[in-house]
């Protein structure tokens, strides 16, 4: 089995113990995608999200685009999945651009086959529970810091859950996701 | 490979260790440094620390060797048995694990902030060595190995020894800092 789908069973096996048989049939439904390039889209706004992906390798930004201005709403980056979620969960036109911010490596799975796994296996559904559920706590949090904190503080915070992100996306996306101008991110984090 | 051509590729493996501490690593927050992913494995500072104690030994020792040696400069690279042997066991491409000496063990460091502070002046002074290394003939002089001081490398491997060891420790520092990232971020992104 190539390596990276058995990273994408590590991601489903890490909370629940999945059967050879679910980890085979886990893995068939996923495919590579062609690459993408830096600056390409993996999904554009107004387009319907009929894929879940996995990066292989490479970082995307999802942001929401508003007048002149794209507001980043989230990071991936290599060994994460990434969706335009409601887009996903409703099959409505997005409402986001996902661009990647490196050259890509991707695979995906189609939401119709991912779907369609749950039937079979309760625990493939079960993992898939748990994974956003963590990714609803993180929203949650954010939501939070963002309406409470100082820019100073919430720089902080992202700086204790993901320290590694300055080596990996651009200082002006960090700076558009915690809500502050480039010029407030070189004030607290000089370059 | 040239004598010259060999410190200048030692010269930019420093630098390359150097924007890494300063980008990667100094901007982090204490919590992050001290982080221990296992209790018997190292946080990102005794990572640092353990090097700073071997840099108190060897640069010191380098740079006693290179004031006795001489021209001529420029030679073809020469090597030694034990060089080769302390090179290639600290490679970072070498991931086999080694012991590590009680005394160089930095469960007895300071583990603060300091560490990168010192670091980053043995790394300036490692600069000065590689310099003056230019000058002379790296193939003569004679550095006492740490652990058994009668075994000898020349100066040449001694500073090869010397980054190949940082470069190790810098590579266990970034994979621990992974590691500290990868437990606290969801795996989903939406």
């Amino acid at each position: 089995m190539n390596q990276w789908k058995e990273k994408i069973i590590g991601i489903f096996n890490a909370t629940v113990s999945l059967t050879p048989g679910e980890q085979e049939s886990l893995a068939e439904g996923w495919h590579t995608k062609p690459s993408l390039k830096r600056n390409d889209f993996l999904i554009r706004k107004d387009e319907t999200e009929t894929n879940l992906f996995y990066i292989i390798s490479g970082s995307l930004r999802i942001y929401y685009p508003v007048n002149d201005d794209e507001i980043c709403v989230g990071f991936a980056y290599d060994h994460n999945l990434i969706c335009s979620y409601p887009s996903f969960i409703r099959q409505q036109p997005s409402a986001y651009y996902i661009q990647a911010l490196s050259a890509c490596e991707i695979a995906a799975i189609a939401r119709k086959d991912f779907y369609a796994l749950f039937d079979r296996f309760p625990k493939i559904e079960r993992a898939w529970r748990m994974l956003q559920e963590e990714a609803l706590v993180g929203k949650i949090e954010r939501e939070t810091e963002l309406l409470t904190f100082t820019p100073e503080e919430r720089y902080n915070r992202l700086m204790s859950r993901s320290p590694h992100i300055f080596r990996i996306i651009p200082r002006k996306y960090i700076a558009s996701y915690l809500r502050m101008t480039p010029e407030t991110l070189s004030r607290i984090r000089p370059s | 490979m040239k004598t010259e051509a060999f410190l200048q590729a030692l010269k930019s493996d420093t630098a390359a260790i150097i924007g890494a501490v300063k980008n990667d690593f100094y901007t982090l927050p204490d919590a992050i440094l001290n982080h221990k992913p296992e209790v018997s494995t190292w946080s990102i500072l005794e990572c640092f620390a353990h090097l700073n104690l071997y840099n108190r030994y060897y640069l010191k020792a380098i740079e006693d060797a290179l004031f006795l040696v001489e021209g001529p400069a420029d030679q073809e690279v020469k090597t030694t048995w034990i060089g080769r042997k302390s090179i290639s066991m600290m490679q970072p491409g070498n991931r086999k694990k080694q012991k590590t000496f009680k005394r160089m063990d930095p469960v007895h460091s300071t583990k603060d902030r300091t560490e990168l502070d010192l670091f980053l002046r043995d790394q300036e002074k490692l600069m000065i060595l590689l310099q003056k290394a230019e000058r002379v003939n790296i193939n003569a002089g004679k550095v006492p190995v740490e652990f058994f001081k009668m075994l000898k490398m020349n100066i040449g491997e001694a500073l090869q020894f010397v980054i190949v060891h940082e470069q190790r420790h810098v590579l266990q520092a970034h994979t621990t800092l992974t590691g500290t990232h990868a437990l606290k971020m969801p795996v989903l992104s939406i």
